[in-house]
């Protein structure tokens, strides 16, 4: 299944907004969301799962009290999802169907659809055609209708997940509504995967045999190239750095590449117990819903950039849809899939970013109205140079207005460093412009 | 910013002409404002050719800031707003880049002894008036003239021409160029030097080191302005005449550089 769009209503700072997400050549692929602190990037997110999940498997996640915009008894989330070729509907592959499905949360006790309800509770509303297809296909438990959601805390040891049913749906979402809950049995699960895999008396040993090459390339393309998975036995997987050529155990590594294989593995677990084939190339077939908040947390710039792309070729036919403060992962964003959280008076709304952004540098997304900077300088430097055009214009300047001048432009001497997208370039500037005070002793040709 | 040439009015269609002419006519005949009429006219193809002449005669750059602008805007020198009689005159537009053309706004008119308020690159030499640091910030030079002074303060706030991208953008180019003479002086030099078994090799290192002078002087390239007052520099200029016999087509390049100065008369 797929996220159309999702419409809310009075759910925390959130008075009146959409998201419509991009569908031109399928829904699959990177959609990022960006906007401050406190915006409501997590809040969306969390919204998405509550309607994906329905009012069953939430009601554990959540305190749904809490949820409507202060003053109002109710909240409604209302999400258009459509359904894939993989989504089974009363035991058969549903096709492709439009369901429309509204989640109400009661702060208040009111009344919804002619019944009464008490604060905390969470209603799931919609005409008897949705009921039925929520019934026996999304809210189901039948085949397919993935998704799954993940929190900006991704721990691989922590509180283990006993608030939720581990085998459940609200399992695969629950670090997206608790930040102390663990992805822990992942390393369990490969684990488990290899003894599978050469037991002599499983019957499916060849299947597990098959997961196993595919999980393991899977996280070979997804990992960079100094980090590799080399090995698994069943105390656990061996990773070899290509830096130091030492080998370590998944527990050993930086926070980084826990962090984010956590998140790979525990998806790559969950594909594959959904029924999805990987192919040795660890393509993963599986369509479905994939939310992250903060992707970009404790990733490093460069693999900031590479994360969605990479994540996109093994997993081709799931739409992502991730929140972020870094204009590397806005960057690498699908046509149309780039959405930035706007606060104002009457309350947060989400605007798409209307340009494209592919083949846009960093700096140019940061001088954007997406980030909203004038300049990727810092403020004090842009006030000297605002300051010395201010001067510069003067006629005539007084005594006072040229020592300024001068002190001015010797501050800028030290401050404005050179130019160049990319640290060696910036280097490469500065000693050119060294060889070229050499050169020209004799003036700049004023 | 550096001198544009406009090119001829007669490098449009006919059918352009006749629709900026029938555009004119009727604001004129409406006597308001011509901003409507402009807002139909830039969803017309006689608009989409107008822009590309210019783009075009402007080495698709912002005719302000010299940034790439592939699919300008086209600015109005003197503001449709001010002079509706003037929206669709030819001599009246000059392509723009977003920024420029947003800063801009409604910004233009005369001063007290009629001289357009604003620098036009089509009709005078910026280089007159205005001055690039080695930095690549821009400042009013500093003539005699109260008056030339005060149109260079004002082309530089109205059109924000010390935004950062700008200044880098003109210190890279001036720095790329000093760059590639400092590379083709030594490979000229290294080629001299050449033992008959290293000429092959010394042959080439020159070939590329020409190709990037020349690209580096390319006057189609964005943010000329801090690199052609650098041209002028007597040291730089002489490294450049030392190279030229070296350098084929690099005399001739230099020659299109100085057709600049002489592309408008001083005002």
């Amino acid at each position: 299944m797929y996220l159309q769009s999702i419409h809310l209503t009075n759910i925390k700072s959130f008075r009146d907004a959409t998201l419509e997400l991009p569908s031109e050549g399928g829904f699959a692929g990177w959609n990022v969301i960006l906007g401050g602190n406190a915006s409501g990037k997590t809040t969306l997110l969390q919204a998405i799962a509550l309607c994906l999940l329905g009012p069953g498997q939430v009601e554990r996640l959540l305190d749904a009290a809490t949820w409507p915009t202060a003053g109002e008894a109710v909240g409604t989330c209302s999400a258009d999802v459509r359904s894939g070729t993989d989504d089974y509907f009363f035991g058969v592959a549903s096709g492709e169907a439009y369901l429309s499905t509204t989640i109400t949360l009661i702060a208040a006790a009111s009344e919804v659809e002619g019944r009464k309800w008490a604060p905390g509770e969470v209603v799931f509303t919609g005409d008897e055609d949705a009921v039925i297809f929520a019934t026996f296909g999304i809210y189901s438990t039948h085949r397919g209708w993935f998704s799954a959601g993940y929190g900006a805390f991704r721990r691989l040891s922590g509180a283990s997940g006993d608030i939720v049913d581990p085998k459940s749906r609200a399992a695969r979402h629950l670090t997206l509504f608790r930040e102390d809950a663990a992805l822990t049995d992942c390393e369990a699960w490969l684990t488990s995967l290899y003894g599978q895999s050469i037991d002599p008396e499983n019957p499916d040993r060849d299947e597990a045999a098959r997961q196993l090459t595919g999980a393991r390339a899977a996280l070979n393309r997804l990992l960079p190239a100094e980090v590799q998975l080399v090995k698994l036995t069943s105390q656990g997987a061996i990773f070899g750095q290509a830096r130091t050529s030492l080998s370590v155990s998944l527990r050993q590594l930086s926070d980084g590449y826990r962090s984010f294989l956590a998140m790979v593995i525990d998806l790559l677990r969950h594909t594959l117990r959904a029924g999805a084939a990987v192919d040795a190339d660890g393509v993963v077939d599986c369509q479905g819903v994939v939310l992250i908040d903060e992707v970009d947390a404790h990733l490093h710039p460069r693999w900031q950039r590479e994360i969605g792309p990479q994540l996109c070729a093994a997993f081709p036919k799931l739409q992502f849809i991730v929140s972020t403060h870094s204009p590397f992962v806005a960057q690498t964003a699908r046509e149309g899939g780039l959405f930035r959280l706007v606060q104002s008076e009457a309350g947060a709304t989400i605007e798409p970013f209307p340009e494209r952004v592919l083949g846009r540098r960093v700096e140019q997304l940061l001088t954007s109205s997406l980030f909203g900077l004038d300049s990727s300088l810092d403020a004090e430097t842009e006030a000297l140079v605002a300051r010395r055009a201010a001067l510069e214009a003067r006629r005539p300047r007084s005594a006072e207005d040229e020592a300024e001048l001068e002190s001015v432009i010797h501050k800028l001497e030290d401050r404005d460093g050179a130019p160049g997208p990319t640290w060696a370039e910036m280097k490469r500037q500065e000693q050119l412009e060294a060889e070229l005070e050499a050169l020209l002793r004799h003036g700049d040709g004023r | 910013m550096i001198p544009l040439r406009r090119p001829p009015a007669a490098a449009l269609s006919p059918e352009t002409i006749a629709a900026l002419e029938a555009r004119a006519q009727a604001v004129a005949a409406a006597g308001t404002s011509a901003v409507p009429e402009w807002k139909a006219f830039t969803r017309s193809p006689a608009y989409r050719e107008l822009r590309d002449t210019l783009a075009a005669g402007a080495h698709h750059k912002c005719a302000y800031c010299e940034s790439r602008a592939p699919k300008p805007q086209l600015d109005h020198v003197q503001p449709k707003l001010t002079h509706p009689e003037l929206a669709f005159a030819w001599d009246n537009l000059l392509p723009a880049c977003a920024d420029c053309n947003s800063a801009k706004g409604t910004q233009g008119g005369h001063g007290p002894d009629g001289t357009p308020r604003l620098i036009d690159p089509s009709a005078e030499d910026p280089g007159a008036s205005l001055v690039w640091d080695t930095r690549g910030f821009v400042s009013p030079r500093d003539l005699p003239d109260d008056q030339a002074h005060a149109r260079a303060a004002d082309t530089i706030a109205a059109l924000d021409l010390i935004r950062q991208d700008l200044r880098d953008g003109q210190r890279i180019a001036r720095n790329e160029a000093l760059y590639a003479l400092v590379e083709a002086e030594a490979a000229a030099a290294a080629l001299r030097a050449a033992t008959p078994a290293d000429r092959p090799a010394a042959e080439h290192a020159l070939v590329k080191a020409r190709a990037a002078l020349l690209t580096a002087l390319d006057l189609a390239r964005p943010h000329r302005a801090l690199l052609r007052q650098w041209l002028r520099a007597p040291l730089v200029a002489a490294k450049l005449a030392a190279l030229s016999p070296d350098v084929p087509l690099l005399s001739a390049l230099l020659d299109r550089w100085a057709a600049l100065d002489t592309m408008h008369p001083t005002r």
